[in-house]
Parts: structure tokens; sequence; C-alpha cells
């Protein structure tokens, strides 16, 4: 039940935690209730939750309630491209292909007077993103250049699109959006692990990972698509695989929408962990998960970046892993781990 | 001011100002020990927040409407805001004679009906400004008409510099603990001046800014009633068209009466939305403030015993199943009586199913006549449009406007349903329905009803 999904992650030592004020004392040993100023882990989103809350602060969800099965995302949802909006930060996924741009009764609404009701057309044929004005009063922009009506005019990743005087940028996804789907047998919630280590004692720091729409994979900046693999984590028990690590930012959990998706273990959280990978190395951070991320015996704190090294084990909820730097194919990009780790990133 | 019994301070210990107060505990802001006061004391504004559908469909990108109720209550304990009140009255050419004689006359009813806490303050424009009387407190009535019956008829009409110098009357009283209100009569086209309508437009929405509201009344058949209902729904005030003369000073009493039982001033709503939702649309919002997670906009003063419906078209991502809030409502507003700021929350929760038949069986039926009032608005723009261009018969109007009429009186909306039927009449004598149907849109948009 629910309860016990909150409770595995309250045990606490008592007298460790640095108090707040307004905070209850902490728990006598072996108290099991949940106390005030804890968080709650969303079992759709991962988010830490004050638990005062009814609703998740990120994805709305109630709290105190069990999701249901979810199905899975098409891939051309999860990678779709997006239009965002100038000042308002809005965006727009572009779906598979025609999305009407306009003033009224369009799919992408922009509420701007210089804007037509129905100012334009979007195409997106897998990865090309075309533009097509419909003849609009004030036109469309691309890049600057005032575009011909009625006909297609390309849209590179970044490209600046002008309805009028509303302003859009095309964002393409970033590299490894296809979500590795990690078969196994399917499972809702996040269960709670009953020997599950105590939560170390200090407040849970926010998860580091940028928000975004539910189902858009992280975005690492621009990396191209297909990189090899610059390290992995080789699966040394339970059920599923090794899992690559390429350059740049990952996310691995249950739920649709990570890099890696893991759904044959309901010990994993919707949004588990996340892995960097860079020149500095590869940095681990749990995202705020149920269960923890356990490194070499240690749960790690959420949102705190642990430096990986060659032979460390990690425990991901059923499973455990040992990361391993690959061999650097001939690009500049240096792999993860030398043998000097970086002094600065360990806690 | 001196009247009111103020509140000094916090409110006692523990008690929560959205809270009823219990029979017997400490008394209400703005306790008048002259009144019987009727049991525990009510909040000024009740908010509710309803979803089309109980369910939504989790498994792919749906749309969804939301509707926000906001109910002012019956009685108003305590004494009224002081009104800020400034005429801009239009004395071009055209309004001699009968006109500027039923104005004077409107006046002279507004300076009646004023207290010695209210401020008033008297503009006239032709080609140039006038202030007749410049804004301070009514304590010589007969002095202030005196200064009103010499009104003069003028020349051109320079509405901009009008209305700029009444919006700067009213800007001389400082501090926030007035109704600040300028009532704008004209019969004509701006023809002086700054003429267009993005300009005027955009002075109005400047001073809403910083609080004053602006009420258009179109008097005759030849002002510009987009520009004057543009005004209106820009600035949030009222718009009136008034046909004959005689009618005009009935029109500025009711604006008067509506002022003096304002209750909520200042509303303004905020929508804060998870991840995974997206507002598409504010209906009869002119200008919301729309962000990636969070979209703000302002609502009319609320009167007692109306109730203004806020609706908005949302875009659902998909979800995994389950119940969400898929927005958190805020809803803060100045209590018009007791001079306070107060907030009102409330969430609109949805539980996402893999079951897409659930969506409909979970219907809300109030959601869905609030959206068909709207529908006939746009409609009710879109007969005007086609009457003008000559798209549309004299009898495809009329067609449209009984059904339009039908839908009105269907979802309670008996005012605009008898503004429509006496659009039907005066189209059926062949008359002009334009100034009427303009404000029967407008006030459809704004979503304000009697509760």
């Amino acid at each position: 039940m629910s309860e016990d999904r909150i409770e595995s992650t309250q045990v606490m030592p008592a007298g460790d935690r640095t108090l707040v004020a307004g905070d209850a004392p902490p728990p006598t040993e072996g108290a099991a209730r949940t106390q005030m100023g804890a968080t709650v882990a969303c079992a759709v989103c991962g988010t830490g939750n004050s638990a005062l809350e009814t609703y998740c602060a990120e994805c709305g969800f109630l709290l105190a309630s069990s999701p249901g099965a979810a199905e899975p995302a098409p891939p051309e949802e999860t990678a779709a491209p997006e239009l965002v909006e100038a000042g308002s930060g809005r965006r727009f996924r572009l779906r598979g292909g025609v999305t009407t741009v306009g003033r009224e009764g369009t799919d992408i609404l922009l509420l701007d007077g210089t804007v037509s009701r129905r100012h334009a057309q979007i195409l997106r044929d897998n990865g090309q993103v075309t533009v097509i004005d419909l003849g609009s009063t004030n036109g469309t922009q691309v890049d600057g250049a005032r575009i011909q009506p009625n006909q297609p005019v390309a849209l590179a990743p970044g490209a600046v699109v002008r309805f009028g005087n509303a302003t859009l940028t095309l964002a393409l996804p970033a590299a490894g959006a296809e979500a590795t789907i990690v078969t196994g047998p399917p499972s809702d919630q996040t269960l709670a692990m009953p020997s599950a280590p105590p939560v170390p004692p200090a407040e849970a720091a926010p998860a580091p990972a940028p928000a975004g729409a539910e189902a858009q994979p992280e975005d690492a900046g621009g990396v191209a698509q297909e990189e090899a693999p610059v390290a992995r984590l080789k699966a040394t028990s339970g059920p599923l695989p090794d899992i690559p690590i390429r350059p740049g930012t990952m996310t691995i959990g249950r739920r649709p929408g990570c890099t890696v998706v893991l759904s044959g273990d309901p010990y994993i959280s919707g949004r588990h962990l996340q892995i960097d990978a860079d020149i500095s190395g590869c940095h681990l951070t749990d995202l705020g998960s149920t269960n923890g991320t356990v490194l070499n015996g240690q749960r790690l704190e959420p949102g705190q970046r642990q430096l990986l090294l060659d032979g460390d084990e990690i425990q991901v909820g059923q499973g455990t892993y040992v990361f391993e730097t690959l061999e650097p194919p001939e690009e500049e990009e240096a792999p993860a781990a030398e043998p000097d780790p970086a002094e600065e990133d360990l806690v | 001011m001196e009247d009111r019994t103020q509140q000094m301070g916090s409110p006692p210990a523990g008690a929560d100002p959205n809270r009823t107060l219990a029979v017997g505990g400490p008394p209400a802001p703005g306790f008048d020990p002259q009144r019987t006061a009727m049991g525990a004391p009510m909040r000024a504004l009740e908010l509710e927040a309803v979803v089309g559908s109980r369910y939504a469909f989790a498994s792919d990108v749906t749309r969804e409407h939301m509707l926000l109720r906001l109910v002012g209550s019956g009685a108003m304990l305590g004494r009224r805001m002081p009104l800020n009140l400034c005429l801009v009255i239009d004395r071009s050419g055209s309004m001699e004679g009968e006109p500027l004689e039923y104005v004077k006359r409107a006046c002279g009813y507004v300076v009646d009906l004023m207290e010695p806490t209210d401020v008033l303050s008297i503009v006239t424009f032709e080609e140039q400004v006038d202030v007749v009387m410049p804004a301070r407190r009514v304590v010589n009535k007969a002095l202030v008409k005196e200064h009103i019956n010499r009104i003069q008829p003028g020349n051109t009409t320079n509405l901009y510099d009008g209305l700029a110098a009444g919006c700067m009357q009213v800007g001389t009283v400082s501090g926030s603990g007035y109704l600040n209100r300028v009532l704008l009569l004209t019969d004509g086209e701006p023809t002086a001046g700054i003429k267009d309508f993005a300009s005027i437009v955009n002075l109005v929405a400047e001073q809403k800014r910083r609080g004053i509201t602006v009420t258009a009344l179109g008097f005759g058949s030849e002002y510009n009633e987009e520009l004057l209902a543009g005004i209106a729904r820009r600035s949030g005030g009222n718009y009136y068209y008034v046909a004959q003369p005689a009618l005009i000073p009935e029109v500025f009493r009711r604006e008067l009466e509506a002022l003096m039982t304002i209750i909520a001033k200042n509303v303004r709503v905020r929508l804060h939305l998870p991840r995974g939702v997206q507002v598409r649309y504010v209906y009869g919002v002119p200008a919301p403030q729309m962000g990636p997670r969070l979209v703000e906009y302002s609502l009319p003063d609320i009167e007692r015993g109306a109730q203004v419906a806020s609706l908005s078209e949302l875009e659902l991502d998909r979800h995994v199943p389950g119940t969400y809030r898929i927005a958190r409502v805020e809803v803060a507003y100045d209590d018009a009586v007791s001079g306070r700021a107060e907030l009102l929350t409330a969430d609109a929760v949805v539980e996402f199913v893999a079951d897409p038949s659930l969506v409909e069986a979970g219907r809300n039926p109030v959601v869905q006549r609030e959206l068909e009032v709207h529908l006939a608005s746009r409609n009710l723009e879109k007969t005007m449009m086609g009457m003008r261009t000559q798209q549309l018969t004299a009898m495809g109007a009329l067609q449209e406007l009984q059904r339009t009429r039908t839908i009105l009186l269907q979802s309670g909306n008996t005012e605009q349903a008898q503004e429509v039927g006496q659009a039907i009449d005066q189209l059926q004598r062949g008359g002009d329905v334009e100034k009427t149907l303009i404000g029967t849109i407008y006030h459809l948009d704004q979503g304000k009803k009697k509760a």
C-alpha cells in the first residue's frame, strides 16, 4: 500500500538530522510515522514533495494514491521537436503530420493580433520540419527572411520563425532521444524495498534535472545522435542487461521518457537517476528516488552529483551494476575516469 | 473614510481572513455598529474550479475546458468603498441642444448621489479640454451643479485628450482605498487630437495598470461602437449604448449604483500549471499573461450579488493514469468594504483513465453551457460582421439572432437574451443593431451575470 512506500524513506537515525525551525522532533528508533518536513516522492515523476502537499508540485499527481499502468508513448512523440515561444517560454510539441498555427482554432494558438486566424502550417515528417505560410496578413519569417506564401521552407534546429509579431524557435530533441526500453514484466508503482538503507541524515536537495514536458527526454545540449558509448553499467545481478553510457546526459527510470527505461523492476522509480558523461568524467545523480541509489554500499543523497570510477558498484532497485569505462574510439571526446579523478568533484 | 471603523494591525491570532468566523467572534472588518449584522460575517467572494469532465483520456494529448466561478455574496456588511469618479463629457457641436441638457441633468444626479467621502471631478472636451471641476470631495453640491450648468457646446471631438485629462484627475487621488472610475460619454467619432484605435486603447491599458477603470457610454447613432467597446473591454469597465438623450441620466444612475455595490475590485487570476498541462486560450480576456507554467489575467470588478464565470481551454499531455490536479487556481482581490487584500484558492482535479468513453460519461453540463455562451458570443460577432459586409441577408441575420437568443435563455443569461430580443425587434423595423449587439457581445465575454 502507499503507506509502505512513504515509510521507507522516513526512518532516520535520531539526532543526526539538522532540524529546521518548525520541524517536528525526530522520531525515536523504530518509529514509522511520516514526519513533518520530510519529503514524499511522487510515484509518477519522482519529484520530492513536502509531506504536507496533497498533489505533486511538479506533475500534479495525487500523492496519496497509486498510479495506473501507463501505455508507452509512441517513439515519434518522445522524440518530438518543439517550437518554443520567445518571451513566454511556452513550448508547443510538433507531432507527426500537419500542425496548424494561427490565432483561432488552430493546433498552436498564438494570441497576438498580428497573427492571422489561419496563419501557417508546420509539417513534420520524422526528423524533417517545414513551414508553409498560408497567405497570412503580416507574413512569416524564417531567420529574419520573409518567406513566400504557400511555399514550404525547411526549418533547421535553432531556426527562428516569426508569425507576425510572435517569435518561436525550433528545438529538436537531444542526443540519445530514443527511449531504450529494456523489457521485463510490466509493473506500475514503485514498491518499497524492505531492506532499503536509511536516507543519509541531511535535507533532500531538489532534483537538478531540468523540468520539461512529461515525455521529453533530457536536453543534453546539441550532442550528435548515435555516438559510441564511453562507459557502461555492467549488470552483475538482477534481471536487466548492461546499460551503455554515451556522452551527454541520460536519465534512467521506469517511466517512458527516460533515456533508458527499465520497466521490469518495480523498485525502480519513474525517474530514478541521471548520469552526465563529459570530459570531466561520468557523474551520477539520484533524482529523489523512492528506494535510492546505492554506490559502494552508501545510499546517495538525492540531487548530489557523484563521480563514478571504474569498479564502482551501483545498486538500483533489484539490480546491481559495476561501472566500467570503455575503450574510446579515435574521437577527441575524452573517456570518463582517467586514473586520477577530479578532486573537486568528490563530496 | 473617517466614518468607517478601521481594522488595526493584523487579524486576531489564528483567524484566517478567508474563513467564516464563528458567531460571537471579533467583529468583521468594516463592521458598522449602526447596522444589524446578519449572523456570522461572510466572505465577499467564493471561488469554485470545475473541469469539463471528471475524466480525461490518459493515452493521448487531449483538450478540455476549465471553468472558474466567482460568486459575490448577496450582502454587503459595512460601508462601501468611497468613489473617486471623473465624468468625461463630450461637448462637441453635435451634442448641442437636448443631448447636452440631459447630460447636465445626469451629472446633477451623480452629484446628488455622492457622499461626503466620495471624490468627484468633471472634465469636458471638444477640441480643447476643460476641467470643470478638479478632483475633490463634494461638499457644496449646489456650487458644483452651477459649474455643470455652464457647460456649452463646442466644436470637434478630441476624445484622447479628454480621456487623458479625466484619468489624470482620478490619478491625483493617491492610495488604494478608493474605487477609481472614469465615466466617458461621447456621441461621435474622435475628430481631433489622437484618433486611432490602438493609441486610445493603449492609453486605457496603461491606466488600468494604475488601477483606473474606464466605463464608456455611447450616445446616439453616430459614435464609434468598436472604439467604445474596445475601451471598455481593455479597461474591464462597462459599456452602455444610449439611444435617446432622455435615457442618459438613467444610465449614469445605473453605473453609479453598480459602482456603489462593488464588493471586490482588482480581481486577478493566477493559474499555476503542472508539467503536461498548457492553457491554449482564455475566453473573454483581452491580454492574458502566458508563461510556460503560469497564466495570469484580470477580471472585472464584482458587484454584490453578481457572479463571474471565467472559462479557459487547456491542452493535456499524455499522463500515467491516476488522479491529478491540473491547475492550482489563485484569485487575489481587494475587498471593497474592508480594503484588505484577500486570496482565494481552488484546485482543478481530473482523473486520467485508460478508457476514453469515461470522458463523456463524466461530463459536467455547467461547463458545457458556459462554453455555449462564449460560442454564442462569437456567433453574434460573425452575424454582425456578416451584416456589415452584407454577406448575410436580414433574414439570415434574424435567424442567427433567434438561435443565439434561445441559447442565452437556456443558460440563464436573461439580460443578454433580452438585449438580443431588442436587437431582433430593431432589425425587423429596419434599424441598426450594431451598437446594441456589440454591448451584448462584450457582456457575454465578461462572463458576468446576477447570481
